[in-house]
């Protein structure tokens, strides 16, 4: 599917879908959505645990609270 | 025994097959040597990774070990979507020449034929942003938020050094085509960059918890210096790979040059690097006696006379870099008095010796001609190179940690900071057989019970 060439002979840029302008704009914005992606996930994962532990801090300090 | 006579036209022929193959030769020579010193300057990044962890107290090893790695595997996507781009598009300014071969859906891009050398050259580039990212990565350990860190490693990265590169590296870059700007070791667009790139980032993020007490600086121990020093050690292997990359590996009857189509040799930066190196370990011993800036030193050393690796007098080289190493420590001291809590030293080893090093290029080598056609180095070209690099880094490393900050974005909460990232966040121990005691005896026997 993603071929770029048919034999060797003359062949130049010859990786996968090296034919397929759209193709390779399509990748690109692929890796930036990964890249994207795992930062957000990574904040979110932050701003939950971070929550969590000071949720838990407060329920020990209730808890002590005489 | 055949005596045949050849035509001089069947010898032209033959001439011209030899030719081929020597040509052929002579560009996978140039891809193999790129290849290893992409290779070896991974170990900078090793290096960096046990040095980081290492300097880290036990609860946030981990996550200082996570970060630098990230940091790792961002920018080098980060750098193949933009970063060759900025290099090729941005030498005359911030104003883009059109360069659509480097964009990241371009055939030169990927795998071709009848390109030989595109893919390693923008291997070591890329390597290099992610140097920047781990100078970046050590002097914020304990209190940074990941996404923080990787939205400004990403920045700085891929985007700020290599503009810097553009400038003064390329060779329409402004800074040489203007002021004969001479970096040729990136003391300037990776290290000074870097380097106040991270002042920026400390000013906003703050010390760690308790490194201020009534506003007298404390001692934060590394949980492992051993483990440090090592990881210098492995950063110093590593920059063999580094300052090869910087080196420019021409086919043809050309030779070896400097990035700037300077006649050198490997031999010059094998000189300079290793007297670099022994005199910027002394400078710091001589200034603190400490074995982390011991080390240090010699990262201070090469970096400091890394703009100028091809010129220097390898004494000479050994003499600026002692005193860097003295002034250096003098610098991170500076800091420290200023309230800047840079836990391992990074804007004083990578920022100040970067700047030291630009300098004294216009101090001795005043006068020493450039390429054909570019100025002469100047005193007044490099002073003024320095200013653009501290500038290049330092505002938007301010400006964008300043807008995470507002956003409280930059920072983890004091009280996850108190218990330590790892727990918290990765819900992970470093060493989760540390202190606890056997309770029961083992079934290994113990061979020295019966000697």
């Amino acid at each position: 599917m993603g071929t770029s060439i048919s034999h060797w002979d003359g062949a130049t840029a010859y990786f996968l879908f090296a034919h397929s302008p759209s193709a390779l704009v399509l990748f690109a914005l692929g890796v930036f959505m990964i890249g994207f992606g795992l930062i957000t996930t990574i904040k979110r994962h932050e701003d939950k645990t971070f929550t969590k532990h000071l949720a838990d801090i407060s329920k020990r300090t209730d808890t002590l609270s005489p | 025994m055949n005596n045949e006579m050849l035509s001089l036209e069947q010898l032209s022929q033959m001439v011209q097959a030899q030719q081929a193959v020597i040509e052929m030769h002579q560009s996978m020579n140039m891809e193999v040597f790129y290849w290893w010193c992409t290779a070896l300057m991974l170990m900078i990044h090793a290096g960096f990774l046990a040095y980081e962890m290492g300097a880290s107290r036990g609860k946030n090893a981990l996550a200082a070990g996570i970060k630098n790695i990230l940091a790792l595997a961002m920018i080098i996507p980060a750098f193949y979507l933009i970063g060759w781009w900025i290099y090729l598009s941005f030498p005359t300014g911030i104003i883009p020449t059109s360069v659509t071969e480097a964009l990241p859906w371009s055939t030169s891009m990927g795998p071709k034929l009848d390109e030989m050398g595109t893919g390693v050259f923008w291997a070591a580039f890329a390597l290099f942003g992610a140097t920047t990212g781990s100078i970046l990565s050590g002097a914020v350990i304990e209190r940074i938020r990941v996404s923080a860190f990787l939205i400004l490693t990403v920045l700085v990265g891929s985007v700020v050094w290599i503009l810097a590169a553009a400038w003064g590296w390329h060779g329409d870059g402004w800074l040489l085509t203007q002021y004969g700007y001479h970096d040729v070791g990136a003391a300037g667009v990776v290290h000074a960059v870097a380097g106040f790139f991270t002042l920026g980032v400390l000013i906003n993020l703050g010390p760690r918890k308790g490194k201020f007490i009534d506003g007298i600086a404390q001692t934060i121990a590394p949980h492992s210096l051993p483990m440090t020093l090592i990881g210098l050690m492995m950063i110093i292997f590593g920059f063999f790979g580094f300052l090869g990359g910087c080196i420019i590996f021409n086919t043809g009857d050309v030779g070896w040059t400097t990035i700037y189509n300077t006649p050198t040799n490997l031999s010059a930066f094998a000189f300079n690097t290793l007297m670099g190196f022994a005199g910027g370990i002394i400078g710091c011993y001589i200034a603190t006696r400490d074995p982390f800036w011991t080390m240090s030193g010699g990262l201070v050393g090469i970096i400091s006379v890394a703009a100028g690796l091809d010129i220097y007098d390898p004494a000479l080289a050994f003499i600026v870099a002692t005193t860097a190493g003295v002034l250096c420590v003098q610098g991170a001291k500076f800091l420290e008095r200023c309230g800047i809590d840079d836990a391992v030293g990074a804007v004083a080893v990578h920022g100040f010796a970067g700047v030291l090093s630009l300098i004294m290029v216009g101090v001795f080598a005043s006068g020493m001609p450039n390429a054909e056609g570019m100025p002469a180095i100047s005193l007044s070209g490099q002073l003024l190179s320095c200013a653009v690099m501290i500038a290049l880094g330092f505002v938007p490393g301010y400006g964008v940690s300043f807008l995470l900050k507002k956003m409280s974005m930059l920072r983890v909460p004091e009280e996850v900071e108190e218990l330590g990232i790892d727990e918290v966040e990765l819900l992970a121990k470093p060493y989760p057989e540390a202190n606890v005691p056997a309770t029961q005896q083992s079934d290994v026997p113990n061979k020295l019970a019966n000697v």
